[in-house]
């Protein structure tokens, strides 16, 4: 009895501990704009916004692929139609965020919807192929819009507006972009473990199984797919207004694989792989690009290093650690991936 | 009083010349077979003669085609089910433990519980106009599956995937009871079970019958269910080659060696 009251006492421990570094991770980040202005860096401020960004991306695709098991490698298509859902009505003089939102939220809810019902009428390859299809159709179609850019893209001179605030101001954007992928975030772990989550993951595996436990399996996985379209669109707002530009760029296959490899690198379906993938990645990218000219080559070669050692994301790199260093062996029975 | 003794009990599923072909081969030819409410029905023969496939055609996991002597039918609960898809036909109240188990492995032993659970309370659609026998059928939640397979409880948090051949067929017991089916089929739930855990899923399933549910059991050995099943089906080569109650089976050891191994 003791040892069981010991047990969770120390598991409680542990939680509040874990809340209070996450709190205090929160707290450090939302003081990140702070920094900037007293180390004179706005540079890094567009970097972290960069990486928030993509991350609510990534957070998005984590949605499908990690927990639904469908691999997009059309997610970009959604980035585009968010960034193309603000430099389109302000090259038009419609510069209020609300309706930019408006706009975004509804395109890509449409167009995943359609697109979607479609390619999940397949799964594996077939899934994977329909998506960069549909992504690469719509490339084309704003490399043929001449009145907006084409291939040379859309220029935005003004952020999206929200009252006073526009976000064409770094530190306004930031904000609001970490305040979306908190809540993002969070919303994702608790769609993990809620009834959805599970219809998700277990028909991941084994789709007929899930079904014939009463589950329409089609319609979840509609529905996952049509919420990871809207999420993306919204980074895809935010992304145009961090570059003040648009462009069919946003929309192309490899726009899509960065966003797979951030996922993939963090630890497919785990709640905060994605975001841990986005830091990596860019981190990492920003790093190289600095030191050397073959920083691709670099790059790919840490991808490869992590694919080799056996983990299945930093996450997962990370539990292993955290078992050796506490020189304990590793806990049986821990949930897949 | 013994007026209501003679009147045949209601039946709950009912197959009527189910043909199935697989790729050219002819899988099912012209089954028909019927499961009474509360009533425990064996479905036996070798392997390759069309078991699992019928399962399947009754899950509408596999598309039935007409026969020769006319529209394979499949009935549950008086409604044709035969063009419906997998998920209504569980909703109707038909609970699946399939061949290998097949659990979620990525899900905890818990949520493999509760994603089944969601089913409850709709997994009978007219619950209250349904038999008497379906109408008291307990209702399965996760305090009751824990307190028949205390293991999973023990084992709630830990990965599916960890769990042991016997624990994972207890898994796929109580999960598919998480749905309240009204039917429950269950395929070679035995196969590579060490024979204590054979033991005790027998005795649950025993259990099962005896509170009203009705079963559907496929195997390859008789010896075990000769003394619990009421009805017997023998299948060889996707027919119907054999029907009837344990004591006839008892007094045909020929059809023991037709289609049955172990018996």
């Amino acid at each position: 009895m003791s040892k069981i009251f010991y047990r969770s006492k120390n598991a409680a421990f542990a939680q509040t501990k874990l809340g209070a570094i996450l709190l205090l991770l929160i707290l450090l980040a939302a003081c990140l704009p702070l920094f900037t202005q007293w180390g004179d860096a706005p540079f890094v401020l567009r970097f972290a916004s960069r990486v928030v960004i993509l991350a609510l991306a990534a957070t998005a695709l984590n949605l499908i692929m990690g927990f639904g098991g469908l691999v997009s490698f059309g997610q970009a298509l959604f980035l585009g139609l968010g960034a193309y859902g603000v430099a389109i009505p302000s090259h038009l003089g419609f510069e209020n965020g609300f309706l930019h939102l408006a706009l975004v939220m509804l395109a890509s809810g449409v167009v995943g919807a359609m697109t979607g019902m479609i390619a999940l009428r397949t799964s594996g390859l077939g899934f994977i192929m329909i998506s960069l299809a549909f992504a690469e159709m719509f490339y084309y179609l704003f490399v043929g819009m001449k009145n907006f850019g084409g291939d040379d893209g859309l220029s935005i001179l003004a952020g999206s507006r929200f009252f006073a605030a526009t976000l064409a101001n770094q530190t306004f954007l930031y904000l609001m972009a970490l305040a979306i992928l908190l809540v993002a975030l969070l919303a994702c772990h608790l769609l993990k473990n809620a009834r959805f989550g599970m219809v998700l993951r277990g028909a991941a595996m084994n789709k007929m199984r899930m079904a014939s436990l009463g589950y329409d399996v089609r319609r979840y996985q509609i529905l996952a797919y049509v919420i990871a379209a809207m999420v993306t669109g919204i980074a895809g707002m935010l992304y145009a207004n961090l570059m003040l530009y648009a462009a069919p760029s946003y929309l192309a296959w490899p726009m899509s694989g960065n966003l797979i490899m951030m996922v993939v690198i963090g630890g497919l379906g785990t709640s905060i792989g994605p975001l841990l993938g986005a830091i990596l990645l860019l981190l990492g990218e920003e790093i190289l690009q600095r030191t050397t000219e073959h920083w691709m080559f670099w790059l790919g070669a840490m991808i490869l290093a992590l694919a080799l050692s056996g983990k299945t994301g930093l996450i997962d790199v990370m539990t292993a650690w955290r078992a050796i260093w506490q020189k304990a062996p590793l806990r049986l029975g821990q949930p897949g991936k | 009083m013994t007026v209501s003794n003679e009147i045949p009990p209601p039946k709950l599923l009912r197959l009527e010349n189910v043909t199935l072909r697989l790729d050219q081969a002819l899988v099912l030819d012209g089954v028909s077979l019927h499961v009474d409410e509360g009533e425990m029905v064996t479905l036996l023969g070798r392997n390759g003669m069309g078991k699992t496939s019928l399962v399947q055609a009754i899950m509408g996991i596999r598309r039935v085609q007409p026969s020769q002597d006319g529209q394979s039918q499949i009935w549950f609960a008086e409604q044709e089910i035969t063009r419906l898809p997998t998920h209504v036909i569980a909703k109707l109240g038909i609970g699946l433990v399939p061949e290998q188990r097949q659990i979620f492995p990525n899900l905890t032993v818990r949520e493999n519980l509760q994603v089944a659970a969601r089913v409850v309370g709709a997994a009978r659609p007219g619950r209250e106009n349904a038999p008497s026998e379906a109408a008291s059928l307990p209702i399965w939640d996760l305090a009751r599956v824990e307190e028949i397979f205390p293991i999973l409880r023990d084992r709630a948090r830990q990965s599916a995937a960890s769990l042991s051949g016997g624990e994972q067929q207890m898994l796929a017991i109580a999960r598919a009871l998480m749905t309240n089916p009204r039917l429950l089929i269950l395929d070679e739930v035995c196969e590579g079970i060490a024979p204590i855990i054979r033991q005790q899923i027998w005795q649950c399933l025993t259990a099962l019958r005896q509170m009203g549910m009705a079963l559907l059991v496929i195997d390859k050995n008789i010896a075990d269910l000769l003394d619990r099943a009421d009805r017997h089906y023998i299948l060889q080569k996707g027919q119907v080659v054999w029907q009837g109650n344990s004591q006839e089976l008892r007094s045909h050891p020929e059809m023991l060696e037709w289609g049955v191994a172990g018996g």
